[in-house]
């Protein structure tokens, strides 16, 4: 049989328990051996909060955690945003939801430009308004900007979620050494005691060029402080277990199918690291993909999507407003909608938006 | 006050491309602040013949609110389910590539990886056993999906068959009733502003001159516009897909015409079949390095299924694409952007995605290379894309009968299909790029239908039990012969909502 029984998660928190329970909930019990060491060394874990992004309900659904077991076990709450705080002492509020309602195929930012409204198109953002007045329901009224929502976890509280997900054996490393050879990883020394398996998983933050050689994966590099803050933290572990479910190797490791979730993570990278860039209001030495975005948005508040995109337009949108890049123009196709019909829309849009943070906020204060 | 703004829009050619392009911008340019204008001439002969499309037309014409079934009634379009290929990856054999899907995926692992566990282990069924598309259409049935069907139905992915002739006057009178304007005849001169090289006006054979913000080249295979005056280059793909020409004919149709196309490879080529309400459409599309055009012609005529109704007509080509697809003040849309055989029935999207981008790329006057070079960008990824997955089909022969099929299974292929097939060849492992047209039922079902079949299935897959795996895809079949044998047949779901009118006394003059 060349199928791969063992698998050796190694790492910290999250990082590594998250793997762990994913595995455990696509793999049947009886066949596959999943033994997590955990090691604080190269540990990315902050012991505080986690933002865990709305991508991450389908990875909850895969590992059988509901909302109120979040809640009850991880003191989930919801989050409509990704709120980041640059060096600079920045705040940038990454919005889960979109700017205002798009009209007869045209988004809203340049129905929005187009009618003129003093108002900023932030306030045209449901989610980032309620973000902002500490207000939540789980749904966008009809006809209001919809979005979505994630949630922040107490990791603590949330990596013994996984814990008792994954139902692996745990052996925690006082003393570790990773052997290397001609096939990746020979075997483990973990407390003077050989471990060997099939594949290793490394949830260690150590930097790298390739992330899968061999029977080694490694899922986390180049850890970026913004990576907590906008949820990638958890987001890239969970697109890390996606590929690699779909690209299940066996003990021969297919070249072709290990250089593929290469390329494919490599893709995500980039778009990672070019947000990162843009938090950080710098955007030196960006990818190409960044400087096209760039370029489209300042000329006509348009953003342009690339293959493997992680971050939505909406998102982007908030970035690069937040960088100062001001859309000199808008879609033309806006001229479709009658200009004095469309401020007035505009400003019933705004009204709805206000009115629903009023009604939110008048029952949370008849609550208290 | 905007004087950047496009208001005046110059389409030149009419025929699919144009008056799709006329169509869609007449509609969503704001009303009573710019013209659209097409410049066509009776003299010049459109492509057009039978077309076949893909689903993605829906989404057109729901956007652009035309209904369904009128559009199906004035175009004597009838339902396409998928394309049947005959004698490709050997003679006597055959498969079928449908809309829609291959069964369910199950646990969150695609479908292929379970039907090839249970070949491995000696089950002979085709993949195409579970695609309702393929069911429903080798029975001749069809149903217009709908929510309360359920999720079987629901499966069912479909297009269009349809005269493409008859398609460009539907959308004429759509464009003129949105205030498009026709002007018919032939352009004689393209004029060019000296400072930029932006075309400036177009001056007819008749001595008028049209000028506009932006031209739009609908001029097919010859360019007028993107090549002719604006020297765009071209980029020849024919090492890759060498057939070049092809004749066309309509026949009387016999019997009732069935859900799909069907794609016969031929000695030097293959041939089409295009069933409409009225007639069928047929074509040979060959190389002329391989098989001359007289036998060509003698191949196409002595494999109609009825009487031929016009005289044969014959078309040359270069496949490829323009270097650009929009340059200074032009965009070439349709034929003159780039050429693709019909092998997939691309041609038409190819144009609708052409004008679905340039109108979410619309620019102003200045026509800001930024979006430009995007749209420019996009073009070329999508045409790729297509390119490969044509090129699959010819690779994957295993004919040996014709120096031309020598030549297309041991030909050299991009980089990017070979990546692809190798990872489909391990596996049938299948990322799909978000610009990318065909999806991994498409993939399949052709590398699977020409013996390409993934040598392993995801090791995930042994999660479930054959047991259960074998119920399950049981349980499928069992689902998709019920949902079928409750289906009508195509020609009474016509009948009953979208009939044509009588060929003969409706639309005699487009036989």
């Amino acid at each position: 049989m060349n199928q791969l029984r063992r698998i050796i998660i190694i790492g910290d928190s999250i990082e590594a328990w998250l793997p762990a329970a994913y595995l455990r909930a696509r793999l049947p019990s009886d066949d596959y051996q999943i033994t997590l060491i955990e090691t604080a060394e190269n540990s990315i874990a902050n012991n505080g909060d986690i933002l865990a992004r709305p991508t991450s309900k389908n990875l909850h659904h895969t590992i059988e955690t509901a909302e109120h077991e979040l809640g009850s076990k991880a003191k989930a709450r919801p989050a409509l945003c990704a709120a980041i705080t640059n060096d600079k002492g920045a705040t940038i509020n990454l919005p889960f939801g979109n700017y205002g309602v798009d009209r007869e195929g045209t988004e809203f930012q340049h129905l929005w430009k187009f009618s003129g409204s003093e108002k900023p198109l932030s306030e045209f953002n449901l989610a980032l308004v309620m973000h902002k007045a500490s207000l939540f329901i789980p749904e966008a009224p009809k006809g209001a900007p919809a979005y979505d929502y994630g949630y922040i976890l107490d990791e603590q509280g949330y990596k013994n979620i996984l814990k008792s997900k994954a139902n692996a054996k745990h052996i925690m490393a006082d003393t570790l050494s990773v052997k290397h050879g001609v096939h990746g990883i020979d075997e483990i020394i973990c407390n003077d005691i050989s471990h060997c398996a099939d594949l290793y998983i490394d949830a260690r933050n150590i930097d790298y060029e390739t992330a899968w050689q061999n029977n080694h994966l490694k899922i986390i590099g180049g850890f970026d402080a913004f990576d907590h803050q906008s949820g990638m933290r958890l987001h890239r572990i969970q697109m890390a277990m996606e590929r690699l479910f779909k690209l299940w190797p066996d003990r021969e490791f297919a070249a072709i199918e290990i250089a593929e979730y290469n390329r494919l993570e490599a893709a995500q990278s980039v778009h990672m690291k070019d947000m990162n860039l843009l938090l950080q209001q710098n955007v030196q030495g960006c990818s190409d993909a960044l400087t096209r975005k760039i370029k489209l948005f300042e000329s006509r508040g348009r953003i342009a999507i690339e293959d493997f995109e992680i971050y939505s337009k909406a998102e982007w949108i908030a970035a690069l407003s937040a960088m100062g890049i001001v859309a000199q123009n808008y879609d033309r196709l806006a001229h479709r909608i009658d200009a004095i019909a469309l401020a007035q829309w505009v400003e019933q849009l705004h009204a709805a938006i206000a009115n629903v943070v009023k009604q939110l906020s008048d029952r949370k204060t008849r609550k208290h | 006050m905007d004087n950047g703004r496009v208001k005046n829009i110059v389409i030149v050619g009419g025929g699919t491309a144009g008056w799709m392009s006329a169509a869609a911008l007449s509609k969503l340019m704001p009303k009573g602040q710019g013209n659209v204008t097409l410049v066509e001439s009776e003299e010049i002969g459109t492509v057009g013949v039978g077309e076949a499309t893909i689903p993605q037309i829906a989404t057109f014409n729901e956007r652009l609110g035309i209904n369904e079934d009128d559009f199906i009634r004035e175009t004597q379009a009838t339902f396409k389910l998928g394309i049947e290929f005959v004698d490709w990856a050997k003679k006597g054999d055959r498969y079928f590539h449908p809309f829609g899907t291959h069964g369910f995926d199950l646990e969150g692992i695609e479908f292929h990886h379970y039907w090839n566990k249970l070949r491995e282990q000696g089950d002979n069924r085709n993949i195409e056993d579970y695609s309702i598309n393929a069911a429903a259409a080798y029975n001749d049935k069809f149903i217009r999906p709908q929510s309360e069907h359920g999720p079987i139905i629901n499966k069912l992915g479909y297009a269009f068959h349809f005269d493409a002739i008859l398609y460009a006057k539907f959308l004429r009178k759509f464009s003129e009733g949105n205030g498009a304007r026709r002007i018919e005849g032939k352009v004689e001169k393209v004029n060019l502003r000296n400072d930029n090289g932006f075309i400036e006006s177009i001056t007819l054979a008749d001595g008028q001159v049209l000028e506009a913000d932006l031209f739009i080249d609908c001029t097919g295979f010859r360019g007028l516009l993107i090549e002719e005056a604006l020297q765009t280059g071209y980029i020849d793909w024919s090492e890759y897909l060498p057939v070049d020409s092809a004749v066309a004919i309509p026949c009387e149709k016999i019997g009732e015409p069935i859900p799909y196309t069907r794609s016969t490879a031929r000695e030097a080529g293959w041939q089409w079949r295009i069933p409409l309400q009225h007639r069928t459409g047929n074509g040979y599309v060959y190389c002329s390095q391989y098989q001359s055009k007289e036998e060509a012609e003698k191949t196409l005529l002595s494999n109609l299924d009825g009487k031929p109704l016009a005289s044969p007509k014959h078309l040359r080509f270069k496949t490829g694409r323009r270097k650009k697809f929009w340059s200074k003040n032009c965009v070439a849309i349709g034929l003159s952007a780039g050429f693709m055989e019909p092998l997939e029935s691309t041609s038409i999207h190819l144009i609708q995605s052409g004008i679905s981008k340039l109108i979410a790329l619309f620019p102003d006057k200045s026509m800001n290379p930024v979006e430009r070079d995007e749209y420019n960008r996009l073009l070329e990824v999508g045409y790729a894309h297509i390119r490969d997955f044509l090129i699959l089909h010819y690779t994957l022969t295993e004919r040996d009968d014709s120096a031309f099929w020598n030549y297309v299974r041991t030909m050299s292929i991009p980089d990017s299909l070979k990546r692809k097939m190798a990872l489909i060849e391990s596996r049938g492992r299948f990322f799909k790029y978000d610009d990318e047209l065909f999806n991994v039922t498409s993939w399949m079902a052709v590398a699977i239908g020409q013996g390409y079949t993934p040598k392993g299935y995801n090791p995930m897959v042994d999660s479930l039990s054959e047991e259960n795996i074998t119920q399950s895809l049981r349980n499928i079949r069992a689902a998709i012969d019920k949902a079928v044998e409750a289906m009508p047949t195509q020609q009474a779901f016509i009948d009953r909502f979208c009939k044509a009118q009588d060929v003969y006394t409706a639309a005699g003059e487009n036989i």
